[in-house]
């Protein structure tokens, strides 16, 4: 065992660069939730007042208001946090699904609401996408979906999920017509916002949602692990429901507790606080999403003056998510010495990170939270580096 | 740490209880064992309590395992297996992973289940079949230790009563012994085949390899959603459509064509109404005009592409179709 290589822990990414990484844009602290992030580092930082047992009860912190705003910024009647946006899809699969239950779900779905629906023994069964190049998911198909399972199976399916923004293509799915054909036929309505809530506005009743969950370092500005389920108060009893196990000998029981989040949500320190502090700058800066849009727009614009790179998915795109193919990249890429890693490289002689080591067919990035000026930057740079490599760049417009 | 990293990967692949065993002849260690043993049982404690232990022949307690490691010669007539010459003066058993010298031999003690498999990993690795010779006497110490040194090979051995009696190993258990070598080849050479594949749900995980190198052999390359190529002067798209259950008996070509904006894309709709018609089709995208010609194989896309002439037939003729429409839109459209 070499200890050493755990001293000096250091990231390795400068705070100068310009971070492109699809997954990293919406979760990168303020400078509030640093500060808070240091304060509560220690493991159960939010427990020094705890008298409730639980998290989300804590009042200092304030904890417990922090639940309520959230419900009220998502407009849903309550929430819980969660070890994660992959947690809170598990949990609710849980607590309102049994093993042998069918649900449906889009088939860009993230890898975790499949592996939430295995760990839960459900069946899943996938409302196609539009095929290439935009993949996008019909609402309606949900409905031809729900049917297809009741036919198959003799009952609807017991959820439906909606992965609100997709992560491969940053398409903006829907939701409320998925909401309303949920409502219309009575399946209970999932919606993934990891990509959604946090950063772009989000009205859960008017997406007609019972379950929403959300990622806290994806899109809250807060530290790993943090999710967020919230729900309608048809469904909190059912899926915020209180432990009633007992010990045969002992006789001992833990009624406040919540099954689904493992008694009291894990993220009783960092997560939490960076979460609390961050979020007054969350409920501000979902206002300017249009603004957010706009620019992915131009910068998806300036890429696509580069011969043969083409922007994958809805466009114009609607999220700050973009896909783009790039063909003429991977050609240059085998002139290259550094093969596949020459646009990596290309970039972060530019001062600019997050487009995946080795990815030179397509790449995907987020310019959440980018200045204008940052975007020109990053505009320029790729423009830079098509020429450097002989690729045409159509001239500007 | 090599060894440890190599037994992790051993254990981990095989689903293995016990360790890997690491024996050399004459390391050296000086002899450090508490009480008599067999042999075999000091390599069953190493497997399964990870201890380690150096021997000398005062420290062997089975007659047979005292010929077969070479501690002494045989008195009348000849044993096989044995260590020649018997030149033996100690021997140390450890468990691999805690290993610090370079072994002759690794023992893996295992179920006949579990070592069914490390036999059909070794089979495909070496290219041939196993060959064990075995006798139920002599086991561990003979043809899984004396063996592998002696003849440079790997043997199997289904135990011996000794051991099955005296050292701890149970009804189920059998022995195989590696020389060191074609254990680290064995070993080096495993891979998880779901960790290397389908990493995050690639678009197209579910494509069988042989349809991948068909397309592949048309000049496209492969991306994680669909095909892409050079033909001429465009860049072709090659997409497989699902229908609603899932098969595939169709390919999609695509060539995005780009206007300076929305509105010019919008004017061309009309040449493209024309240019574009069954089996194409066009789709506006902002300031873009997707080019589609939808190729029909009439069979699954799997079966169709187990017949390599009509295939590149089709795709062929396909990006022929496709490329003369799309330079005639240009020309009409574009200035």
């Amino acid at each position: 065992m070499n200890l050493d290589i755990y001293k000096n822990l250091s990231r390795g990414v400068e705070s100068t660069y310009i971070n492109l990484n699809p997954i990293q844009r919406g979760g990168v602290l303020t400078a509030e939730a640093r500060k808070a992030t240091l304060e509560f580092a220690d493991g159960y930082s939010v427990c020094d007042y705890c008298f409730e047992s639980r998290v989300d009860l804590v009042q200092n912190p304030p904890v417990r208001n922090l639940t309520a705003d959230i419900a009220e910024f998502l407009n849903m009647d309550d929430v819980r946090f969660t070890a994660g946006c992959r947690h809170a899809k598990w949990a609710a699969m849980h607590m309102v699904t049994e093993p042998g239950d069918t649900i449906v779900l889009d088939s860009l779905a993230h890898y975790t609401s499949y592996l939430a629906a295995e760990a839960n023994q459900l069946n899943v069964v996938e409302v196609p996408h539009s095929g290439y190049p935009e993949f996008t998911i019909d609402p309606e198909k949900y409905a031809e979906k729900f049917e297809e399972v009741e036919r198959n199976t003799g009952s609807l399916p017991a959820l439906a999920l909606l992965t609100h923004v997709d992560y491969r293509y940053g398409n903006v799915a829907d939701a409320a017509s998925v909401g309303k054909i949920c409502k219309e036929y009575g399946v209970p309505f999932l919606l993934n916002t990891a990509y959604s809530s946090g950063v772009m506005p989000i009205d859960g009743k008017k997406l007609g949602v019972d379950f929403l969950c959300a990622s806290g370092h994806k899109s809250w500005a807060a530290s790993a692990p943090m999710g967020i389920l919230a729900t309608t108060f048809e469904w909190n009893q059912q899926v915020f429901d209180k432990s009633t196990i007992r010990g045969d000998w002992s006789g001992r029981g833990f009624t406040k507790k919540e099954v689904a989040l493992f008694g009291c949500s894990p993220v009783f320190g960092a997560p939490v606080m960076s979460l609390m502090a961050s979020f007054p700058t969350v409920v501000e800066r979902v206002k300017h999403w249009d603004e957010e849009v706009e620019n992915a727009r131009y910068l998806a614009s300036q890429i696509e003056r580069i011969e043969g790179l083409h922007q994958m998915g809805v466009k114009p795109t609607e999220h700050t998510l973009v896909a783009f193919e790039s063909l003429p990249f991977f050609e240059a890429a085998s002139k290259s010495k550094k093969r596949g890693y020459f646009l990596y490289h290309e970039l972060k002689k530019r001062k600019i990170m997050g487009i995946q080591p080795g990815m030179s067919k397509s790449f995907k990035l987020n310019t959440f939270g980018l200045s204008r000026k940052q975007i020109e930057y990053v505009a320029n740079a790729f423009l830079e580096i098509a020429r450097k490599y002989d690729i045409p760049v159509e001239d500007e417009a | 740490m090599k060894y440890t990293e190599l037994t992790k990967q051993f254990r981990q692949f095989f689903e293995l209880p016990l360790t890997p065993v690491a024996v050399k002849f004459n390391s050296e260690k000086e002899p450090d064992i508490p009480q008599p043993m067999r042999y075999c049982e000091i390599v069953r404690k190493a497997a399964a309590f990870g201890t380690s232990y150096t021997c000398s022949a005062d420290d062997m307690s089975c007659a047979s395992a005292e010929l077969a490691l070479g501690f002494t010669e045989p008195a009348y007539g000849d044993v096989y297996p044995r260590m020649k010459p018997a030149d033996t003066r100690t021997m140390t058993v450890t468990p691999l992973d805690k290993c610090e010298f370079e072994p002759d031999v690794v023992v893996v003690v295992g179920t006949a289940s579990k070592l069914m498999r490390v036999a059909a990993t070794l089979s495909k690795v070496k290219g041939d079949m196993v060959n064990a010779k075995f006798k139920g006497e002599f086991a561990v110490c003979g043809e899984c230790t004396t063996i592998p040194v002696m003849e440079n090979k790997v043997n199997l051995s289904l135990l011996c009563s000794g051991a099955r009696m005296f050292s701890d190993y149970r009804n189920d258990e059998i022995v195989f012994g590696f020389p060191m070598e074609a254990f680290v080849e064995l070993t080096e050479s495993l891979k998880e085949e779901s960790i290397t594949k389908a990493l995050c749900g690639c678009l197209m995980d579910d494509l069988p390899a042989r349809l991948v190198d068909a397309i592949l052999a048309l000049g496209f390359t492969k991306g994680t959603d669909h095909f892409i190529g050079r033909f001429g002067d465009e860049i072709v798209r090659l997409y497989i459509p699902k229908d609603e259950s899932g098969k595939s008996s169709s390919v999609t070509l695509h060539v995005p064509v780009k206007f300076k904006d929305a509105e010019a894309a919008k004017a061309s709709e009309e040449v493209a109404t024309a240019l574009f018609e069954e089996p194409m089709n066009y789709r506006l995208r902002d300031n873009w005009v997707d080019a589609i010609l939808l190729i029909d194989l009439h069979e699954p896309i799997r079966r169709s592409a187990m017949k390599p002439e009509k295939f590149n037939a089709l795709i062929n003729n396909g990006i022929e179709v496709i490329l003369d429409h799309v330079g005639k839109f240009k020309r009409k459209t574009i200035r």
